[in-house]
């Protein structure tokens, strides 16, 4: 699998009156692992749903794999998502039925409504054991059957990677994976998404709050705030002087709110 | 109008106070309307010496049948009630397996969501279609299945399948009504995640947003499951086979054991309705 590279030329982003991102531009190449750090607010999940193809820009311009996203009918829109993992940050998961069917959805921008019932309802001998591989690979094998909302937080995150790589993806893109996980599990969910970009080669780019961990795993960061890029560096070279102005505003905001 | 600078209070009586205050006024209004009295509710002479009668008998139900003639073909009462009882079970089952198709089929067109998965924001299309879903929904249902049956009645006479049809109209017509909400309410996270993995409008729709909404709209076909079972005895007082029709023989020949023989069957399948309809719930959805 190889990984796909993404562009964006000069975005801008407004919701009615709230401009969330002011004239972006950025390139992501093939295989690269690029992590998005900034307080909230600043803009990082819009940006993220620009790269996915899910928002349409109200200035600027998209590409993804090359091919610009403007002006691309419904069905060749669909196929570009289709090549895109998203991990959510609520998971966005269904949780009355089982994980087999969670991940079976993955696959719902090639296979089709129909595909996916085939899939869910009587899966072939070679989907299950996809199915089974992929959940051995984000370390929950035993749980293929299981009723999603019966699974801990944890667990359900690695329902929503596994989900994203059922799809068999060129890129992934992950919105606050590690949001609702406690320390030690979101070091090994972020170690698990560097890991799965690293073997297969696909495009990793992630949205977090821990900074820390964005070094240690991303050789890039991307610093985002009030909607404009602040910094965008190699992981070494990211000064902590870098980062406090980053999140200076909000770590004040958050100590006047008596948090 | 409060001073400036004063702390503003907020009217004693909000927006949902005055709506409260509307519907008890309306309750009242209609009271005084009918002209009702309580004495109303103390019977005449006559008919409080038959209520006694009737509801003494609620004691010793009939075992076997009162009549003064029974033609020697009869099933035994309990037979009879047995087979009624059935009966009514199955003409509310074939109309509930029809208004459950019937009702998915409309309650996704005369969903929101429906539209805006698969047309364009904003298409007057999808907004006329829409209309005229809800529309077909709303006039299914503002006939009762008891008028409908009446109304087949005269146009159709006496015909099993007729007496399903007017059970499903109403029935069909309430449970898109409540299907499509379920629907418009159901959490749409699932949703925007297959959205984003490219599936189509139709795919969005049915796997992401129709499971979400699943276990509320089963809880609610069994609800109605359970009011076809009671609509469709009270379809016996319109000459169908179902219980209502021997409930009203025996009272009109004031067999009242009988009636309650009869009424207790339906209260026993009620209930073992009740309870297995309990129990496949919570094994389906808990």
């Amino acid at each position: 699998m190889t990984g796909t590279d993404f562009a964006l030329e000069g975005v801008s982003m407004r919701f009615d009156a709230l401009t969330v991102l002011e004239d972006v531009s950025l390139r992501i190449d093939a295989g690269e692992r690029v992590a998005l750090v900034g307080p909230s607010g600043s803009g990082k999940t819009t940006l993220l749903r620009l790269l996915g193809g899910v928002l349409e820009p109200t200035g600027g311009g998209v590409r993804i794999g090359g091919a610009a996203l403007a002006g691309m009918s419904p069905a060749a829109l669909r196929a570009v998502r289709s090549q895109i993992g998203f991990v959510h940050q609520d998971h966005a998961l269904i949780p009355n039925v089982r994980v087999a069917h969670n991940v079976a959805t993955g696959r719902v921008g090639r296979r089709g409504l129909f595909g996916v019932m085939r899939d869910v309802l009587w899966p072939s001998r070679d989907t299950l054991a996809e199915m089974h591989a992929l959940l051995d690979r984000v370390g929950i094998e035993e749980k293929l059957f299981e009723r999603t909302d019966r699974l801990s937080g944890g667990q359900r995150q690695r329902v929503a990677i596994a989900r994203a790589l059922f799809q068999q993806p060129s890129a992934i893109l992950a919105d606050e994976p590690v949001s609702s996980v406690d320390p030690s599990r979101a070091r090994d969910t972020v170690e698990l998404l560097q890991s799965i970009s690293r073997d297969d080669g696909i495009t990793l780019c992630a949205s977090l709050h821990n900074v820390e961990l964005a070094r240690e795993f991303f050789p890039r960061v991307l610093g985002l705030r009030d909607g404009c890029i602040a910094f965008d560096v190699p992981s070494g070279e990211l000064s902590e002087d870098a980062v406090a102005e980053l999140y200076e505003l909000s770590s004040n905001e958050m100590l006047a709110d008596g948090a | 109008m409060a001073r400036e600078g004063a702390a503003a209070r907020p009217a004693p009586l909000g927006v949902r106070g005055q709506v409260l205050l509307a519907l008890l006024l309306a309750g009242v209004w209609a009271f005084w309307q009918l002209g009702l009295s309580w004495g109303d509710l103390v019977p005449s002479e006559g008919g409080r010496a038959i209520a006694g009668e009737f509801l003494v008998r609620a004691f010793s139900p009939a075992l076997s049948s009162e009549a003064e003639f029974v033609p020697p073909d009869a099933p035994p009462l309990l037979l009879q009630a047995w087979r009624a009882v059935g009966a009514t079970l199955v003409f509310a089952a074939a109309a509930m397996s029809l208004s459950i198709v019937f009702g998915l089929a409309l309650g996704f067109f005369a969903s929101t969501a429906w539209w805006s998965c698969t047309f364009p924001a904003g298409s007057w299309i999808a907004r006329t279609l829409y209309v005229v879903a809800r529309t077909v929904v709303a006039l299914m249902r503002s006939v009762h299945e008891l008028l409908w049956a009446l109304l087949f009645l005269i146009a159709f006479g006496l015909s099993d399948l007729v007496a399903v049809f007017a059970l499903t109209i109403p029935y069909a017509g309430t449970l898109a009504k409540i299907y499509s909400e379920l629907i418009d309410e159901a959490p749409r996270d699932s949703a925007r995640a297959l959205h984003a993995a490219g599936a189509s409008g139709v795919a969005v729709f049915c796997i992401g947003l129709v499971p979400r909404a699943l276990p509320d709209m089963a809880a609610y076909t069994f609800y109605r499951f359970e009011c076809a079972i009671r609509a469709s005895a009270v379809l016996g007082f319109f000459g169908y086979e179902t219980v209502g029709l021997y409930i009203k023989q025996s009272f009109s020949s004031a067999n009242y054991g009988e009636v309650w023989t009869y009424l207790y069957a339906l209260l026993v399948v009620v209930l073992v309705f009740d309870v297995w309809s309990g129990r496949l719930r919570k094994r389906l959805l808990a």
